[in-house]
């Protein structure tokens, strides 16, 4: 085998010295044949004529011996290359046309590609991550978290199968776990830290962090980039306090500066050394969206959140677990060794908790057994990242439709060259070249093609991917994605380059097996003409139909926004400024921080042009919210009810343009001396008033426990602790999470009397923004100058932010309808003046005849729309049964505009039509001038 | 190419490399050799023969050199190798126990079964 390999690399190399000897050996072959017949008696000549004859031609036998091993095919494609190159060097214009349209459609699927590779299929920058699992859990019961008192934060979500899975877990089943050395390699923990207060030389920022066990960067197996990573000493109890920062967090925060490690900073008050950087490229395992700027180890969360200790809660589910298999045990073996170590542990965690009786009245043990399940966990915790998936896949899909219409639109070109080469290919049939042949040139040429644009796609593809980073906003985290050009993304253009090669290249050399090819044959050049406008048109018909399914698509989408953008938020969204504090993370706590929102408020009120300075515990129009028990009365039927609050100053409704419909305001009166009470919306009052006046109304907030009888009936219900509160005022309903979630009853609460430990302010201004945001940041400053601001943008971003999503869908579809429409017109236009081109002696008879120029206009251009309309009468079931599937499978994304708008579907209709005579009506205008006296003897 | 479809599908080799096996040959000896034996049944042609010796070469069972004829006239001998002659040695093996089967078959006469 090694032999022959080696054989015949030599014979591709040193072919010019094989041939030489070839011929040699022939020639000795035949000067032993001609001495034979010499000596047999014939004269010289004779001898040779004879022995040439039984020869036969020396180039035959050559192509036989050259045809023994696979170096001929080699040879033969190698052949193909360079006529290829050379054909396509004969027309510069048409190669561009071909290699541009192919390379729009290639790289901006590539340019697609990076994001969902950086979403969906990147794997962590660490050792062997396919080695790495993730572990999951996996209950049939999804009231896990309610009914059976486990409780935490759990990163959960309802799978596919209904079951409720997600990735946290108590600090007792990382301890139970960490001992099984016979499964795991290692085994740690993480947990995302949401916002922490890092001040570098006297400067307080917002930087994300998460908590690690002693062993996470061992079990991943990293290097330190600079100084050591934590490790098992560092998550001690007594351990001095040390800090990892990321590569990313270095560059930015401290210029990449060498004595960043070594550094002491203060992390929320408490003073941490900065004992490395981790490598570049790593940047947690968290999911999208949850950074890592500082990680800490879990044993720090007794310094840094000691108001609200996760660790001091043994029944609560706050860690991410990641284990290294050992070596020769499977996934499989590994879940069978463990899950009953977990479900015993699960349970020891909620007996350990002090507050687990307290949770469920009848304080029983929780009955649900989740089991644990081992997951890749080559990307991290990539479990949200799921629902990302069927977008990104919609998205693949529309750009991909562009592919197609290139590709359609390159088929159509190719076979307008091809129909113009007849006279080449006719001469190499009677050269002795074999269809098969012919085709072959044809696909190597149109490989070449995608080849080329494949290269240059991917280039666009670079120069793309920051605009359609900045569109993917939307996912979480989506803008910091790590996306680039890698393996995997090379693969996939590699790969839809060449089977673009084929789907384009296909239809044109498939053709060449019906052409007759026969020399000469005139009248078999003007069927295959014919027969290749048949083509054409038809590959048309498919180009118009594809783009009217990505128009109706952009349609959708478009009006999607548009709907949004336009919906009644019921407060004034435009000059507002907004920017958030946690002041936990500066020591403050629920009695302090009142007068620092006064002092905030205050401050923030006497920068000029500011009109009013207002705060929530949640910003509007931000998916944030808190949802409340609602309680009334013993026996009504609707306590238990789900209701939304939001915590607010009394300058709140002001600020925001939020009218009131009766009562009053809330009050900076309605201090905690003073009775509690609350501000609803309109959808409250329409749901709890009974048609009265909600003035005076009172109600309770909170879980009573079961009380008597099925606990399950609401009447059942106990009353909760605490005092009744009364209803003051009734303000207009207000968008709360999102434009698109209908106004839900909800009520208002102050500050002053439901204390909150994180703000949003909102800054009503008139002016310039530019001068604002320094103001804002100076004044916040000079309050507590080691309190950082984050989340600085104005009222109008965070509305444009929320309908990320769509606005990436209706950017990209319309982008993608206009691509499409422009390949359909060039395609159009071309197959008509190629048509015109053709019948101009028959146009110039008709006109000879009495035709006018206005018959002849109409006649082309009614040709052009007849081409259209099969295309969209063919188009408009499929668009509409697209549309329909879309609608379901985007249920969340679009808004207030069904499938089978027909709006939609007239504006996708006209814009064709109106694209289809732009197209038709330059040739037809060149038809009508044909002169007939020209155009007759040019025939 | 004619006259060698008289001859057995892949016997060509075979023959060759017998050829070969009674002493190195270039390549008009070998055909000349074949046709003698044969009594002229078979008639090799060159349009076979050299892609046979390109096959042979490459799978390693001959090997080539140039070398001065008995008229003194340089030709190119090929030898055969030690894989060429295990490889003969089987196919001839191969050959007549099919051949024997063939016979076989072709003789039998409707009361044998």
């Amino acid at each position: 085998m090694f032999a022959k390999l080696r054989g015949a690399v030599r014979a591709l190399l040193n072919r010019r010295e094989i041939d030489a000897d070839l011929d040699a050996e022939m020639r000795a072959y035949l000067e032993c044949a001609i001495e034979a017949n010499v000596n047999r008696g014939m004269s010289p000549d004779e001898a040779e004529r004879s022995a040439r004859a039984e020869f036969g031609s020396a180039a035959a036998v050559k192509e036989y011996v050259r045809d023994v091993g696979w170096e001929r095919l080699v040879d033969s494609v190698c052949a193909d290359l360079r006529f290829a190159a050379r054909a396509m060097r004969r027309n510069p214009g048409f190669t561009a046309i071909v290699v541009f349209t192919l390379a729009l459609g290639i790289g901006a699927n590539t340019a697609l590609f990076t994001i969902v590779d950086a979403v969906l299929f990147k794997p962590l920058a660490v050792r062997n991550p396919h080695e790495l699992v993730l572990m999951v859990f996996d209950s049939q019961d999804s009231r896990i978290s309610l009914a059976s008192g486990y409780d935490g934060s759990a990163t959960s979500d309802h799978s596919p199968t209904g079951n409720l899975e997600g990735t946290s877990f108590p600090y007792i089943t990382y301890e139970r776990l960490r001992a099984r050395t016979d499964t795991f390699a290692n085994v740690f923990a993480f947990a995302p830290i949401e916002q922490l207060n890092v001040i570098v030389d006297g400067n307080a920022e917002v930087a994300s962090g998460q908590y690690v066990t002693g062993d996470y960067y061992a079990g991943f197996g990293i290097v330190p980039y600079r100084g050591r990573l934590l490790t098992s000493v560092d998550d001690a109890p007594d351990a001095s306090p040390a800090a990892v920062i990321t590569w990313r967090y270095w560059q930015r925060r401290f210029d990449g500066a060498s004595d960043a490690v070594g550094k002491v900073v203060t992390v929320n008050g408490v003073r941490f050394t900065i004992v490395g950087v981790s490598p570049p490229g790593f940047n947690g395992a968290l999911e999208l969206g949850e950074g890592a700027d500082v990680t800490i180890p879990v044993q720090a969360d007794r310094l840094v959140q000691p108001a609200n200790l996760s660790l001091g809660k043994p029944a609560l589910w706050w860690l991410r677990m990641m284990a290294r298999l050992q070596p020769g045990v499977t996934r499989r073996q590994a879940e069978a060794r463990i899950d009953p170590i977990y479900q015993q542990s699960i349970v020891d965690a909620w007996k350990a908790d002090p507050d687990s009786g307290k949770r469920v009245a009848s304080a029983r043990v929780p009955t649900a057994t989740p089991h644990l399940v081992l997951t890749s966990g080559a990307q991290g915790d990539e479990f949200a990242r799921r629902r990302y998936r069927r977008p990104l896949g919609l998205l693949m899909g529309v750009v991909g439709l562009v592919l197609l219409i290139a590709c359609i639109n390159v088929a159509n070109l190719l076979l307008a060259r091809n129909a113009a080469r007849q006279q080449e290919f006719a001469t190499r049939t009677a050269l002795g070249a074999s269809r098969w042949r012919i085709a072959r040139q044809l696909l190597v040429e149109s490989m070449v093609l995608a080849a080329i644009a494949g290269v240059i796609g991917a280039l666009v593809a670079v120069w793309t991917k920051d605009l359609l980073l900045q569109w993917s906003a939307w996912i979480r985290g989506g803008i910091a994605l790590e996306a680039g050009v890698n393996g995997r993304v090379l693969g996939f253009t590699m790969l839809i380059s060449a089977l673009t090669g084929i789907l384009f290249g296909l239809a044109p050399a498939m053709r060449i097996g019906t052409l007759r090819l026969a020399p000469g044959a005139r009248g078999a050049v003007g069927h295959a003409d014919a027969s290749r406008l048949r083509l054409g048109r038809l590959l048309i018909v498919m180009q118009v139909a594809v783009s009217l399914v990505l128009l109706v698509s952009a349609a959708l989408f478009m009006r999607t926004l548009r709907n949004l953008r336009t919906v009644e938020t019921g407060f004034d969204t435009t000059n507002v400024l907004l920017f958030r504090i946690n002041p936990q993370t500066n020591a403050y706590t629920s009695a302090t921080v009142g007068p620092l929102y006064e002092r905030l408020i205050d401050r923030l009120g006497r920068i000029p042009g500011v009109k009013g300075v207002a705060l929530s515990r949640h910003p509007l129009l931000s998916f944030s919210h808190r949802v409340e028990t609602l309680w009334i009365a013993p026996g009504d039927a609707r306590n238990g009810d789900r209701i939304e609050i939001n915590i607010v100053s009394p300058g709140f409704f002001d600020t925001m343009g939020i009218r009131t419909v009766t009562g009053r305001k809330l009050l900076p009166s309605d201090t905690d001396h003073a009775p509690s009470v609350v501000v609803i919306n309109e959808a409250f009052a329409r749901m709890y008033s009974n048609g009265v006046t909600p003035l005076g109304q009172q109600f309770l907030l909170g879980r009573g426990g079961e009380g008597t009888g099925n606990p399950n009936r609401p009447e059942n219900m106990a009353r909760p602790a605490g005092n009744p509160l009364e209803v003051v005022g009734v303000v207009a309903d207000a968008k709360y999470t999102d434009l698109r979630t209908r106004v839900k009853p909800t009520i208002y609460q102050s500050y002053q009397q439901s204390p909150t430990l994180q703000a949003n302010f909102e800054v009503r201004f008139a002016g310039p923004i530019a001068s604002l945001a320094p103001a804002v940041r100076a004044a916040v400053q000079q309050v507590d100058p080691h309190l950082p601001i984050f989340d600085l943008r104005t009222q109008a971003e965070q509305s444009e932010l929320s309908v990320g999503e769509e606005r990436m869908f209706a950017n990209l579809s319309s982008a993608m309808g206009i691509i499409a429409l422009v390949l359909a017109s060039v395609g159009l236009y071309g197959i008509m003046s190629y048509n015109v081109r053709r019948r101009t002696a028959e146009i110039g008879v008709r006109m000879a005849l009495g035709a006018g120029r206005r018959d002849v206009l109409t006649m082309i251009v009614r040709d052009a729309m007849a081409i259209v309309l099969v295309g969209l009468a063919i188009g408009i079931p499929i668009a509409l049964a697209t549309a329909k599937a879309v609608s379901t499978t985007l249920e969340d994304v679009v808004f207030g505009v069904a499938p089978t708008d027909p709006m939609n579907f007239a504006l996708a209709v006209v814009t064709l039509m109106g694209v289809a005579v732009c197209a038709g009506y330059v040739p037809a205008l060149r038809a009508a001038r044909t002169d007939p006296m020209i155009a007759l003897r040019c025939e | 190419m004619g006259e060698p479809k008289t001859l057995v599908q892949g016997t060509l080799d075979m023959l060759v490399l017998k050829t070969l096996a009674l002493e190195p040959m270039h390549g008009w000896g070998i055909a000349q050799r074949i046709e003698q034996i044969s009594g002229g049944v078979f008639q090799i042609n060159a349009g076979s023969l050299f892609p046979a010796f390109r096959r042979l070469e490459r799978d390693g069972l001959v090997r080539a050199e140039w070398r001065a004829t008995e008229n003194n006239r340089r030709a190119k001998y090929y030898t055969l190798t030690e894989t060429g002659r295990r490889q003969l040695r089987a196919e001839t093996r191969d050959w007549e126990s099919q051949a024997a089967a063939i016979t076989r078959i072709l003789r039998t006469s409707p009361g044998e079964i």
